[in-house]
């Protein structure tokens, strides 16, 4: 007897669909699994007969074929073990078919046949969603995590036995609908908080603008003077992940199986930091299995690489395309992959090896000493860095001052009001911020009025500035006006944004 | 005549190459065997008996000499344009033939500093500090505008700010390098290099292609000295190849000025020190004349500083700031500025030119001016 049921599978960090086909037929006792499967999708054949045999039922002495449908996408995953095992009992006889057909089923079975959880259970059912199903059986582990996506109807389900109960139609099993409130959207844990960084005039100030346009910064300071605290705190002044943000970014952990708090959304924007020994793959994503890199990882929040010049050379570069296109698209044996990846890149490094430049009297380090290691970051990816800023270390007064600075929920005010601003202006552009305007969005947002087209004009001339750092200027000073709330670019804003280029670094 | 001078030419070419083998004898040991060309031909036991040959260096003279081609090489000289001078020659600089270890030869492109003309060394540290770069540049610039050869090393940091200061004031200057003259190092002073060769000159006793190497700068340092007239340190450490320069000045007997710094400043601690032991204070150009030119009319009006005029905030911030670099949050807190319009103050002053931005976010002043 023929039967099927439906599943999915992840490609990239998006679902696909995958129609698990039973036959038994007579002929010699044999399970043959096809479809396109990866070893672990293979080893499901002695998972499924110990769990069905171990939930009572016998496993049927016949020929049985289980085919994986499409055959040309590689599966791989450990989640087709339950429809799997559904599967043959559909074909037994032992669950009726009215239930089948617009439900899926995903989730690993254990030799006891309980039901583990998988990864990227959210991604699977919003696209299950996309395509007309309503319901979906998924291990009860994940079951908050399903019901993120609304109008489908979750399933959670500890056994096998579970699952066969409720496709046959006895509601004994919970299920779940939507829940992520509005509230659990805007809660955030307040470990990191700007009015714990003492002093730091310019670094919190190029912070902010930085956040406002969603720029990519470097921050250039001695050792210990707060680079990583700093860092740490730009989540919490950017405005929350909107909801349809907040599914986009807690798919993509979902996949990654780092999704921490299965019951809500992830409200805050992610705040990735790897370390400077990563290698290029784990930075865009990929490996056999292909899964998100850090780049993914920080979507729509920061990826920050603390003592960039230690980076390899190579896992830099491999930043230039995403930071252009937002997205990686990842080529490997078994397909091409593509993740998204809008982060917002903040750099620390120190001013030369020894850390203490420009206190001459403290640094020990030879001009070309410091060039070399300040060479260690390419031109090319330097013109990516909007904003540079120079993180000071701290003096014993600003250390015991025990006051409080002006907090992030107050800055977070300030950079929201630029964020909505920069939304209604590119509400038909296809870009979110200032730092994604391209050459005519330039020419026409940042539009400079006739006496400070003149000014800076002779400001260019005189500081030698590159067609690059241009831009850049003009983008940056877009940001302080929006800040301001003022729809021209004032002189005071070009000032700010020349004095945040980073074309001088080398001094 | 002319015709032997032509030929002994190319066997002293040949020796002038020698340099790195037998360090500051050259000239002993060419003397002791009667010339260059004498070398070239004697046998091995010739070779041993003259003083200063020792059986290793002999050997070293021989397979040297095998694979030389006396009219080949000289003539390939030749073609690069760099100029060979060797101690007998007419242009060999007077004041370095009055000093004991002369070079044996000097590899030249462009001039040699004029005999008739004032000169003087601007020497100092590679690492130098906002406050040195400010002062070899003004020390640079105005030498050349009093028309004295500014003589250095071409290095980073103080050697090339003077240089490149006085190339800038329209005068002339020229370089002695640790390597071979048509070798440019530091890589980076490049863009310095080529306008040193034509105005000015780049000279070495290394032959050509010889690759810098920290045995060659010492012996440099004497050629530096022995060019000029005085000596004028800007900014040094206390144990530095700056002063093995003052050192080998003072054996030659030229004077040593230093320029005054902060004496808590470890880069001010050399010329402090020399300072101490009797080096001449000076603060201005002017002093160095003075110091060296009979016929220098003090009287002649020192220049004044320049006005410029400047909005409340920026001559506020103008006055605060110093030739060491101060972070913006320093300077806006002592000069009680909010944040933001520091920041404006600050990036017009650098655009008007009286302060640079020397590492991220730290400011000095390069310009002497009177803000009003």
């Amino acid at each position: 007897m023929l039967n099927s049921v439906l599943s999915f599978g992840i490609r990239g960090i998006e679902g696909f669909c995958v129609r698990v086909e039973a036959d038994i037929s007579d002929g010699m006792p044999m399970f043959e699994l096809v479809g396109y499967l990866s070893g672990e999708v293979r080893e499901a054949r002695e998972r499924v007969r110990t769990a069905l045999k171990n939930s009572g039922y016998d496993f049927p002495v016949k020929r049985i074929t289980l085919n994986l449908s499409p055959g040309n996408i590689r599966k791989h995953g450990t989640g087709y073990d339950l429809p799997m095992a559904v599967a043959i009992l559909a074909a037994m006889g032992a669950i009726k078919n009215d239930r089948l057909a617009d439900t899926i089923i995903l989730g690993e079975l254990m030799l006891n046949s309980d039901v583990s959880a998988i990864n990227g259970v959210l991604p699977m059912v919003i696209k299950a969603r996309s395509m007309g199903i309503t319901h979906c059986i998924v291990p009860y582990d994940n079951a908050a995590e399903g019901a993120m996506a609304d109008d489908v109807t979750i399933i959670g389900v500890r056994n096998l036995k579970e699952a066969v109960e409720y496709l046959n139609g006895e509601d004994t099993v919970r299920t779940y609908r939507a829940q992520a409130s509005a509230e659990e959207l805007s809660s955030r844990k307040g470990e990191c908080d700007l009015k714990y960084v003492k002093g730091q005039k310019a670094a919190r100030r190029g912070l902010e603008i930085a956040a406002g346009g969603m720029h990519n910064m470097l921050m250039i300071g001695a050792p210990g003077a707060g680079k990583s605290m700093l860092a740490k705190c730009i989540p919490t002044i950017l405005p929350p992940l909107e909801k349809e943000e907040a599914l986009e970014v807690s798919s993509i952990y979902s996949v990654a199986g780092l999704l921490k708090n299965s019951n809500c959304l992830m409200s805050e924007r992610p705040f990735v930091a790897p370390h400077h020994t990563i290698t290029d793959v784990a930075m865009t994503g990929g490996g056999l299995h292909p899964r998100p890199g850090s780049i993914s990882l920080s979507h729509r929040g920061v990826l920050f690489l603390d003592e960039m010049a230690e980076f390899s050379r190579y896992t830099l570069e491999v930043l230039r395309q995403p930071l252009e296109d937002r997205k990686i698209t990842v080529a490997r044996n078994y397909g091409t992959y593509i993740y998204p990846a809008d982060f917002m890149l903040v750099g620390a490094m120190n001013p030369c090896p020894c850390g203490a430049y420009p206190n001459l009297s403290k640094c020990t380090c030879t001009e070309p000493q410091r060039r070399r290691y300040l060479n260690r970051l390419s031109r090319p990816l330097l013109d990516r860095m909007d904003i540079c800023v120079d993180v000071e270390a701290l003096d014993c007064e600003s250390m015991m001052d025990d006051s409080f600075a002006e907090s992030s929920d107050s800055v977070r005010k300030r950079v929201t009001s630029a964020h909505e601003l920069q939304k209604r202006r590119f509400s038909d552009t296809g870009i979110l911020f200032n730092s994604q305007m391209g050459t005519d969005d330039i020419r026409k947002y940042c539009a400079l009025k006739d006496d400070v087209r003149l000014w800076f004009a002779q400001v260019l001339k005189s500081m030698d500035i590159s067609a690059r750092s241009y831009s850049r200027v003009l983008k940056v000073a877009r940001t302080v006006a929006d800040l301001d709330g003022e729809d021209d670019i004032s002189k005071e804003h070009l000032c700010e944004a020349l004095q945040l280029n980073n074309s001088n670094i080398f001094g | 005549m002319d015709k032997k001078y032509k030929q002994d030419i190319k066997y002293d070419y040949w020796w002038a190459g020698m340099e790195r083998v037998c360090h500051g004898r050259m000239m002993q040991i060419a003397q002791a065997a009667g010339s260059a060309r004498r070398l070239f031909e004697m046998d091995r036991d010739e070779l041993v008996l003259i003083g200063g040959i020792s059986d290793k260096y002999a050997d070293d003279i021989i397979r040297k000499r095998s694979k030389w081609n006396i009219d080949e090489e000289y003539d390939k000289l030749l073609e690069t344009g760099i100029e060979f001078i060797p101690f007998y020659d007419v242009r060999y600089p007077k004041r370095l033939s009055g000093v004991t270890g002369h070079p044996f030869a000097l590899f030249l492109l462009g001039e040699l500093p004029p005999d008739d003309k004032l000169s003087v060394a601007v020497i100092g540290t590679r690492n130098c500090s906002g406050y040195g770069r400010m002062m070899a540049g003004r020390f640079g610039s105005d030498l050349a505008s009093y028309g004295v050869s500014v003589v250095s090393g071409m290095a980073y940091g103080i050697d090339g700010i003077g240089q490149e200061a006085a190339l800038n004031a329209g005068g002339m200057s020229y370089a002695v390098l640790g390597c071979g003259v048509n070798r440019c190092y530091p890589a980076s002073n490049k863009r310095l290099y080529e306008r040193l060769k034509a105005q000015g000159g780049i000279i070495s006793e290394y032959g050509l292609y010889t690759e810098p190497a920290a045995s060659l700068f010492p012996p440099r340092n004497r050629i530096i000295s022995g060019l000029s007239d005085a000596v004028l340190v800007v900014e040094a450490r206390e144990k530095s190849g700056t002063m093995i320069t003052v050192d080998m000045a003072l054996e030659q007997g030229r004077e040593v000025c230093v320029v005054p710094g902060r004496i808590t400043d470890p880069l001010s601690t050399g010329c402090i020190k020399l300072w101490k032991q009797g080096a001449t204070p000076v603060t201005c150009a002017e002093d160095i004349m003075y110091m060296l030119d009979e016929m220098f009319k003090i009287n002649k009006k020192k220049a004044e500083l320049k006005t410029v005029e400047l909005p409340a905030v920026q001559k506020c911030l103008y006055e605060h700031l110093e030739p060491y670099a101060k972070s913006i949050g320093q300077l806006s807190d002592e000069t009680q500025t909010e944040f933001r319009e520091a920041v404006c103050a600050l990036v017009e002053l650098c655009i008007k030119g009286l302060a640079c931005e020397t590492g991220k976010g730290y400011y000095v002043r390069i310009k002497e001016c009177k803000a009003v």
